[in-house]
């Protein structure tokens, strides 16, 4: 038996265009990070199944409803749903709620309060200060706006 | 003169040849880990075709069942889309690439070092571990008392026991033959495959600890979710596409029997990647605890990891300057050349699909999956057929020219993969869209079957391919006339 030959090298050096290529690349990597230096991550454990079945996909299924629902969520609370003009944030809400005007409900309610208070049909809230706040429960099902809150609660 | 067998005294009969229980002969262990990679690689793919027909029909094909066992007590098993894709990218990573990278690893290596693999038995203890411990997680991901919920290397921890006693092995038998040929300068695709099995290693151990942590000491579910994400990202970038990489460059001036065109260039794209790849992987750290410009630096981790590539292909090609013509004919060169082809567009989809907007749009569909699987099933498998094609020969000391079902094997794999990922692709942007417009979910369902029906097919086509290689590597063995080739046979002297 014969050891094979190692694999030779032609040459050694590197060329320029190699050396300009990657400079650039690291150039356009350096101005897209300079231009995207703020934001905010999603949360990893409300992340969309990445099978694509969309199965324990809450966001997902949640931004559907609240596209469907008239006027959206997103129309009033933001794009991001972190609040506008007089429209209050809807993040934080996992611990109750953050809105004065609906401390009580929450204290009164602490495992449905946010449903009672998108659906706003029932008499636990009635005579809260609705702000403008449409009765959802008109049109989404108690179901639907489960969703929408168990999404709510994922957002910090 | 004919001899009667009967008549022989008992000096006049040959000497019984002793077979040890583990082969010790040069190769076998790499030879071992190339077949039981190419049987994976039919599970893989039919594994693959399920979960896309599981997607078109949902409530159909899913099956959940609970079985009240003696001892256990009561035990479910959930057959349904989600654990379905998670089998097919675990059998796909876990049995047919990295099976095959294993057999590169253990193959090209002494040929690259002068010296014969040091602990072939060592080796061959990794193969049975490996091959154990991932049919053992594949069957967990079923039982939904012990699966995780990733894509990627959630198994239970016994199975992370045997695949990480598995890599240690491979990682001795490779370090102690690099280190015994005492090169000063070793080949670039040793360098390529010392960093990837190093890396896997510690990025498949990152994992198995959280494992334990979530078990054995409640860990937060949030960090363990962080871990597993960067370990699944690491194991693509350091294992999967390093061992891709190192293979290409031994197998394309091997097979055009040119040198290799630039050692700089090769040199240069192998620092980039060993940095740019951990970068990369910090990308999946994707969550409100982890500050937003950490994860937008490993996006553009992502992004760069083009350059490293891109040089690879470049020195590649100047490689196969004058001998061009070996492309026309299925063969090691052919297949290496649609490797680096998938290997650029896979890179590039990657980079783009890192892009924030772009994350926006696609995050949770079929996207990830189809990029994926052009860099898995495009780049890595055609590199480990190219690798076959001329190992395989060497491997079996067969003399072997081919045979039509090479030909198939190209082409049903190439035409599978260019289907089921840019189907795949096509399905997640659609899918995007409309989510992002609020469409109903009957919609989204009737667009996305006739994406979904073109990858099922082109799965179905892949793993047709895995059974073409299966098949090439038994008449190979059976029919082919043995040959001899020259392989080293030189076991390093004592203290040397």
């Amino acid at each position: 038996m014969t050891v094979p030959t190692p694999i030779e090298v032609q040459s050694r050096s590197l060329p320029g265009w190699a050396i300009g290529l990657t400079v650039l690349v690291f150039l356009v990597g350096g101005v897209y990070l300079a231009g995207n230096l703020t934001g905010e991550n999603p949360p990893i454990l409300a992340a969309p199944s990445a099978s694509g079945s969309g199965a324990p996909n809450i966001e997902q299924a949640a931004r559907q409803i609240i596209a469907k629902a008239q006027p959206p969520c997103t129309a009033c609370h933001g794009e991001d749903l972190a609040g506008q003009g007089n429209f209050p944030t809807l993040h934080g809400i996992a611990e109750g709620a953050v809105m004065d005007n609906l401390k009580q409900l929450s204290a009164d309610h602490p495992d449905n309060w946010a449903n009672l208070w998108i659906d706003g049909t029932g008499p636990e809230v009635k005579g809260i200060d609705r702000g403008g706040m449409p009765q959802f429960g008109q049109q989404l099902t108690p179901d639907e706006i489960a969703t929408i809150v168990d999404y709510l609660k994922t957002l910090p | 003169m004919a001899v009667n067998p009967k008549k022989l005294r008992p000096y006049d009969q040959p000497p019984r040849v002793s077979r040890p229980l583990i082969p010790s002969r040069p190769d076998s262990a790499a030879t071992g880990f190339l077949v039981l990679g190419a049987l994976w690689l039919v599970v893989a793919a039919g594994l693959g075709a399920i979960w896309v027909l599981m997607l078109m029909f949902p409530d159909q094909l899913h099956f959940a069942m609970e079985f009240d066992l003696p001892v256990i007590g009561k035990l479910g098993v959930d057959f349904g889309a989600d654990t379905v894709s998670s089998g097919f990218m675990n059998a796909l990573v876990f049995g047919w690439l990295s099976n095959a990278a294993f057999a590169a690893i253990l193959f090209i290596t002494p040929r690259l070092t002068g010296v014969r693999l040091i602990g072939e038995p060592v080796a061959w203890l990794g193969m049975a571990a490996w091959n154990l411990g991932a049919a053992a997680g594949l069957a967990g991901l079923y039982i939904p008392q012990i699966a995780g919920k990733g894509m990627l290397a959630e198994f239970p921890l016994p199975a992370d026991g045997l695949m990480l006693l598995a890599m240690l092995s491979v990682n001795a038998a490779f370090w102690r033959t690099v280190l015994a040929a005492r090169q000063r300068m070793p080949y670039v695709s040793i360098w390529f495959f010392g960093l990837a099995l190093l890396a896997s290693m510690g990025a498949y151990a990152l994992g198995a600890a959280a494992q334990a942590g979530a078990t054995f000491i409640n860990l937060d579910d949030t960090i363990v979710a962080l871990i597993y994400a960067f370990v699944a990202r690491a194991l693509a970038t350091y294992w999967i596409l390093g061992v891709t990489l190192g293979t290409l460059y031994y197998v394309v001036p091997r097979a055009t029997l040119n040198g290799l065109a630039s050692g700089g260039l090769a040199f240069t794209s192998w620092l980039l990647w060993a940095g740019l790849a951990g970068l990369s992987a910090i990308g999946a750290l994707v969550d409100p605890s982890v500050p937003f410009v950490v994860t937008q630096l490993g996006n553009v981790g992502t992004m760069l990891l083009v350059a490293p590539v891109f040089l690879t292909v470049a020195t590649l090609g100047m490689t196969l300057r004058g001998r061009w013509s070996l492309m026309l004919s299925t063969g090691a060169v052919s297949l290496a050349v649609i490797a680096m082809a998938f290997l650029v567009g896979s890179t590039l989809l990657e980079a783009i699909g890192a892009l924030r907007s772009v994350q926006g749009l696609v995050r949770g569909t079929e996207w990830a999956a189809g990029a994926s699987l052009l860099g898995t099933l495009g780049a890595a498998t055609f590199a480990f057929y190219a690798f076959a094609e001329h190992a395989a020969p060497r491997m079996f000391r067969r003399d072997w020219a081919g045979t039509p079902l090479t030909d198939a094997q190209l082409w049903a794999t190439f035409a599978g993969t260019a289907m089921a990922a840019l189907a795949l692709i096509g399905a997640g942007i659609a899918h995007g869209a409309m989510m992002a417009q609020g469409a109903p979910g009957d919609q989204v369902s009737g667009t996305l079957i006739w994406f979904r029906m073109v990858a099922a097919g082109g799965l179905g086509l892949v793993s047709l391919g895995g059974v073409c290689l299966v098949g090439t590597l038994f008449l190979m063995y059976t029919t082919a006339r043995r040959a001899e080739y020259a392989m080293v046979d030189a076991v390093p002297a004592a203290g040397q």
